[in-house]
């Protein structure tokens, strides 16, 4: 779930900011490094930036919270281009959805930066790793992937709301409840984004396996 | 989702005065509008930029159903400040519901971020639905934003349009061969299609990519924003007057 521009203080805000922009500058100057030597990249990591967009962009009310939740589709980028680059991809799409459905916000961007682009990314790409590593199937490990970084996500931004909006009860208590409130609808979309994640990398092997070349797919 | 994208992009070529505003003009007043509605704390200032925002859609005869249709996500998100303030924030308890406490300066609050959740939304709305996406992009570059940056946001937009179309394309042809006729038929179906959605757009991708090569397109984002005209300067006073005026209520006004 995207953040809403005006919901965390203008200090939170600039906090989130910081690393956000860290990380994308990252991500940046390998992706300009990365077009210069193969320009023939940019199809895939626009395709990709899309689909970040749509899959992030499907709300699905969570009851009594009165907000939304989404899968997030960066892990599934994070497999396929790497994190830094999938944390790019993120922050493309969230200031899209920010300008053009109001979903997201200009002084929350960083915030959600962190928790979808950066959270969604690196989380899903370590549990792909490690799947690899530990000799799981490609399919198995694009579907950890795609459940970890979801709900690592949800935890990023339950984190996040926590901090703005504890009032006079400690963080830990509001964290704890915002992120309980999300799992009834939560759970079954990070399964869901597994199962997606799964069958979308597996059919690329099946088909195209030259996508994947290069890329962080064998353990 | 895309048709969407399509009717803002409909809008903001349309022939109305916010649209023919500069990005740059616009881009600026909104950073100022959104700083002064995060660090005024007001109602009264929330309050003002929410009308002002409301009253310039309708001028800018915005259509009511995009309006609605954007304001959702924030409005959704106000009550949820609401609703967590008035169980977070400690004051005078004036009800319970199950376990929790209601407070009241929680609920005050809660209106208050609500609000400025609802202004902030609109002050995004008016310059996301008027500014077509590569008149945001010269004028974000202007603003010296890094060139890869500016070149996968038009790319990622451009994808958007081929990923509707095939989607729909292929979606049919599905529903056509009962490819959705129970749940784990459907789930087959949408593995298939996410794949395929996939391998199609990108090789689609991949021919248009070349051909661009091929007659000499560059990456970067071409073309230059006219200098600024009397629209643009008027539209840039009138938001400096109101930040100005804004920042006197917040300074005055009550909290």
């Amino acid at each position: 779930m995207h953040i809403p521009e005006g919901l965390i203080p203008a200090q939170q805000a600039a906090a989130w900011y910081a690393p956000a922009a860290a990380f994308v500058g990252a991500g940046l100057v390998g992706l300009k490094r990365r077009l210069a030597i193969q320009p023939s990249a940019r199809p895939l990591i626009g395709l990709l930036g899309a689909f970040v967009f749509v899959i992030s962009l499907m709300p699905i009310p969570v009851p009594g919270l009165g907000t939304v939740s989404h899968p997030c589709g960066t892990p599934m980028a994070a497999i396929l281009l790497g994190p830094l680059t999938a944390t790019v991809l993120g922050s493309v799409a969230l200031l899209l959805q920010a300008l053009f459905f109001a979903h997201g916000g200009i002084t929350s961007w960083g915030a959600n930066i962190i928790s979808m682009a950066v959270g969604g990314s690196f989380a899903g790409f370590a549990a792909f790793r490690i799947s690899r590593r530990a000799g799981l199937g490609l399919g198995i490990s694009a579907g950890m992937a795609g459940f970890i970084g979801d709900l690592v996500t949800y935890g990023l931004t339950s984190l996040q709301l926590a901090l703005a909006l504890h009032g006079d009860e400690p963080v830990s208590y509001v964290w704890g409840a915002a992120f309980a409130s999300f799992l009834p609808t939560q759970v079954p979309l990070a399964i869901a984004e597994a199962l997606f994640t799964a069958g979308v990398v597996v059919f690329i092997a099946n088909q195209r396996a030259e996508i994947l070349e290069g890329v962080v797919v064998r353990p | 989702m895309t048709g969407a994208s399509r009717n803002d992009d409909g809008y903001a070529w349309g022939d109305s005065f916010l649209s023919r505003i500069d990005p740059r003009v616009k881009i600026a007043g909104v950073t100022g509008l959104l700083m002064v509605n995060l660090l005024a704390a007001s109602y009264l200032v929330s309050g003002v930029i929410a009308l002002a925002m409301a009253l310039l859609m309708i001028a800018g005869r915005i259509p009511y159903r995009r309006q609605l249709l954007m304001i959702a996500f924030p409005a959704t998100f106000a009550l949820f400040a609401i609703i967590s303030q008035t169980v977070f924030k400690g004051g005078e308890v004036f009800a319970a519901l199950g376990p929790f406490d209601l407070h009241l300066e929680g609920f005050f609050h809660g209106l208050y971020l609500s609000l400025r959740v609802i202004a902030g939304g609109l002050i995004v709305v008016v310059l996301g639905v008027t500014t077509p996406l590569n008149r945001l992009c010269l004028a974000l570059r202007w603003f010296r934003a890094p060139a890869t940056f500016i070149e996968i946001m038009q790319l990622t937009y451009r994808y958007l349009f081929d990923i509707h179309a095939e989607f729909s394309r292929m979606r049919e042809a599905q529903q056509a061969r009962l490819g959705w006729s129970s749940a784990r038929c459907g789930l087959a179906s949408s593995r298939l299609l996410g794949g395929s959605l996939f391998l199609r757009v990108y090789e689609r991708g991949l021919r248009s990519s070349e051909a661009m090569r091929c007659r000499g397109s560059g990456p970067v984002v071409n073309g230059a924003l006219s200098r600024p005209g009397r629209l643009d300067i008027l539209a840039g006073l009138a938001v400096a007057v109101f930040l100005g005026a804004l920042s006197l209520l917040a300074l005055g006004g009550p909290a």
